[in-house]
């Protein structure tokens, strides 16, 4: 794109009835929080009660968070880059909001681990090889792609590593391990609300990554076979990291030889995840049965 | 009484590894020991199949690095500071699979020279 050929709210309108549109409209609405305005004082006190066995159990957790919404927060441009070029106004309009709620999770994020007295420990210990591939790799390559083409593959590739697999499977499956840890042992209840505010924004996060998938796989067998391939071969890397995870968590249980609220089941976690992974994939697979993206366009509007 | 040479004390270390390897099992890796300060140096733990052992020097590629000063290491093995605690403090920086660098704990209960 060069120039402007013509402007959709001139000669028409905003199609108010477009499924990113209202995403749009409800991050409008509801994603109105305010990481500062979180109290993580109580939370602060938790951390000092703990002791250090137990203290550990957050850090992988914490350390695969950090990374993964401060990358989110960079790599988000060049999708937007990439609808604004196709004339997708809808589309563009949402990921205005997208790209602000990223950058208030690396803020969440990082205010906690300020109050709890760890901002300058380097956590990079935790972030293996496979968390190296998805997050370091494959997302900015994916991404980036997308600045000199916006083939259906390349926006696929991208959402798929974007939105499927470190939105849809990781980041789910990692609210999910901090509720099961956290909550179940009466801590942190101001990381705890930061991460039902976060989990409400990736919700819409992960919704735009499902259409923009969908509405190119629709009626069309080789760009479903672009998504199912890419999601497999991220997959095997997303199931490592979570065991990684897992292993580490019942290690560190072991050095806890006190009575402690801090427990892990690994089990859960790891099912919680496999669950994420068959979702995404459900998700994109029933639209296969539309002839077209304007026949599937037309099911959900 | 002085204070044993940190040489020494890795091969009071390999001595005891060596006297009595069977609480080793599950512990396979090789550790290596980046000690900085005074008496700084560069030492590996090894433990595999066939028991474990201490060098000074490399001998293979390290499993998990472990950055630490001779003073808050000789805390380590004195028991005055667990691993866990000296990487939460900053104390200690790991490099590598940190599950392995937990497991440290435990061999050094087991097989520190208390110095
Ligand atoms: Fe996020
Ligand atoms: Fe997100």
């Amino acid at each position: 794109m060069v120039h402007h050929e013509s402007f959709q709210t001139v000669k028409g309108s905003i199609n108010w009835d477009d499924p990113m549109y209202k995403l749009y409209e409800k991050a409008k609405k509801i994603g109105t929080w305010n990481p500062a305005d979180i109290d993580f004082s109580q939370d602060a006190k938790d951390f000092q009660s703990l002791r250090d066995e137990e203290r550990i159990t957050a850090l992988p957790l914490v350390s695969a968070f950090s990374a993964g919404e401060e990358a989110v927060t960079l790599d988000i441009l060049p999708m937007m880059h990439a609808m604004a070029n196709q004339g997708r106004l809808e589309d563009t309009m949402y990921l205005t909001t997208f790209v602000h709620e990223e950058a208030k999770h690396t803020e969440m994020f990082a205010r906690w681990q300020k109050a709890v007295g760890i901002a300058n420990l380097d956590l990079s210990v935790f972030h293996t090889d496979s968390y190296k591939k998805i997050f370091y790799e494959e997302l900015p390559e994916s991404m980036n792609r997308l600045l000199t083409d916006d083939s259906p593959e390349a926006v696929i590739r991208a959402a798929t590593v974007y939105n499927m697999v470190v939105e849809g499977i990781l980041a789910e499956s990692g609210y999910n391990a901090f509720r099961e840890i956290f909550r179940k042992a009466g801590l942190f209840p101001g990381l705890l609300k930061g991460i039902d505010y976060l989990n409400m924004d990736e919700g819409r996060h992960i919704q735009f990554g499902i259409y923009t998938i969908q509405r190119l796989v629709a009626g069309n067998d080789e760009n479903y076979k672009i998504f199912n391939d890419y999601i497999d071969e991220l997959w095997v890397h997303a199931y490592d990291f979570i065991n990684y995870l897992t292993d580490l968590a019942v290690q560190q249980e072991k050095l806890i030889t006190y009575e402690s609220k801090v427990k892990v089941d690994p089990n859960l976690l790891k099912s919680f995840a496999e669950r994420q992974y068959k979702i995404r994939k459900s998700k994109i697979d029933r639209v296969r049965k539309y002839e077209s993206a304007e026949e599937l366009e037309r099911a959900i509007q | 009484m002085a204070k044993p040479a940190m040489k020494t004390v890795f091969q009071m270390i390999d001595a005891a590894l060596k006297l009595d390897p069977e609480k080793l099992e599950g512990s396979e890796g090789v550790y290596q020991f980046n000690i900085t300060g005074e008496d700084s140096g560069t030492y590996q733990m090894i433990i595999d199949e066939n028991g474990g052992k201490a060098i000074e020097g490399t001998e293979k590629d390290p499993n998990c690095t472990l950055t630490i000063s001779d003073e808050d290491y000789r805390d380590m093995l004195a028991g005055a500071l667990n691993p866990t605690e000296a990487f939460m403090s900053g104390k200690l920086t790991i490099e590598g699979d940190i599950g392995l660098a937990l497991k440290l704990q435990g061999i050094l209960d087991e097989y520190a020279p208390r110095v």
